[in-house]
């Protein structure tokens, strides 16, 4: 009993420090602690029921030490914020007035097209459209809209993240890449200092360099992008 | 929180309680066994042993694993019993040496199978 109970414990400590290190895209709506203990209790619960030659008390002690941890996980997270960011961790702001906080979103292993899932999710479909974007320490995305938010029937569609063209975005709009390219020569910036770059329907781009502030500017669309 | 501190407690108990019974009940139960198993390794090397000795060991060996089958993996449960009807057929059979050998497994699974529920590092691992 008292081997499954250490070896139950030791698998759901490392289960729980990687998923604290994957960051929020592997979570969803779930704490990590909980997260952990859910991937592991149905197996728990399986393999003794679907096995006879295994005694049904192995199960029960492991379904138990998880029991015992989450109660001691949740007890720990009251003691104070700090245990509560050590094994939660704490909400990112991953946009904000400024724009994209490239910083956060890789500390919780997110690009930009990340984010703009998430947001469209939400019902936003550009950058501009909210003030804060935050990731709960549960990988749900919770978003302050801009007060002054015009209603757009515009779908953007990302160009370039960090530094990067994003090629299939430049394929499906059938936008082509001298697009880009125009647009940072006629702005002096080179690629490698671009942090964010989108451009919807209309021809409206939303563009940020790195460690500044975003831009919004406009730009006539080559012929045949449509999207 | 008083109701989580209370089922931390509780759990704690439980599962310590119950390692602690574990332990000293498969320790009681397998040192029981193996002076019968050596009992019944010392008449048959003195070829005095007899179908009714092993048959009393066999016996023995199915009251213990009632119990013991709610700790310990069915298929060394299995494996004892194996053993056992070798042996049990050998020595109806007087083939005395050939018996030695099975009940020197059986003496080695009476002292393996409670190690392997002993808190050791190679246990945990």
């Amino acid at each position: 009993m008292i081997i499954i109970f250490i070896r139950t414990a030791a698998i759901f400590l490392t289960l729980m420090a990687v998923m604290r290190l994957m960051g929020k895209r592997q979570i969803g709506e779930m704490q990590p602690f909980e997260f952990v203990i859910t991937l592991i209790v149905a197996d728990l619960a399986c393999i003794p029921m679907a096995d006879v030659s295994i005694p049904l008390v192995y199960g029960i002690v492991a379904i138990l030490t998880l029991f015992l941890l989450h109660q001691l996980i949740f007890l720990l997270e009251n003691c104070g914020a700090f245990a509560k960011r050590v094994i939660s961790g704490k909400p990112s702001v991953v946009l904000n007035k400024n724009g994209v906080n490239m910083k956060e979103l890789k500390k919780n292993n997110l690009g930009v097209e990340d984010l703009l899932e998430s947001m469209r999710s939400q019902g936003y479909f550009s950058l501009d459209d909210l003030d804060y974007a935050i990731f709960e320490a549960n990988g749900n995305l919770s978003a302050l809209e801009k007060a002054d938010k015009p209603r757009r029937s515009a779908l953007a569609v990302l160009l370039v993240s960090d530094g990067k063209l994003n090629k299939s975005g430049i394929e499906k709009t059938g936008i082509g890449g001298n697009f880009v390219a125009e647009f940072l020569r006629r702005r002096n910036a080179a690629l490698k200092d671009v942090s964010v770059m989108t451009v919807d329907n209309t021809g409206r781009i939303y563009f940020q360099r790195k460690n500044k502030r975003y831009e919004i500017c406009s730009a006539p669309l080559p012929e045949g992008a449509e999207w | 929180m008083v109701k989580s501190v209370v089922s931390v407690l509780i759990c704690l108990a439980l599962i310590v309680g119950g390692a602690v019974y574990e332990h000293r009940f498969i320790d009681s139960q397998f040192a029981e066994f193996t002076a019968a198993v050596d009992c019944l390794y010392e008449k048959t090397r003195d070829h005095t042993a007899n179908r009714q000795d092993v048959a009393a060991v066999q016996e023995n060996w199915r009251r213990k694993k009632e119990v013991l089958h709610a700790f310990i993996p069915h298929n060394d449960i299995k494996e004892m019993e194996l053993w056992l009807a070798e042996t049990l057929s050998l020595v109806s059979y007087g083939k005395y040496e050939d018996a030695l050998s099975k009940i020197d497994v059986l003496r080695e699974l009476c002292l393996q199978i409670p190690t392997a529920y002993r808190l050791s590092l190679s246990n945990i691992f």
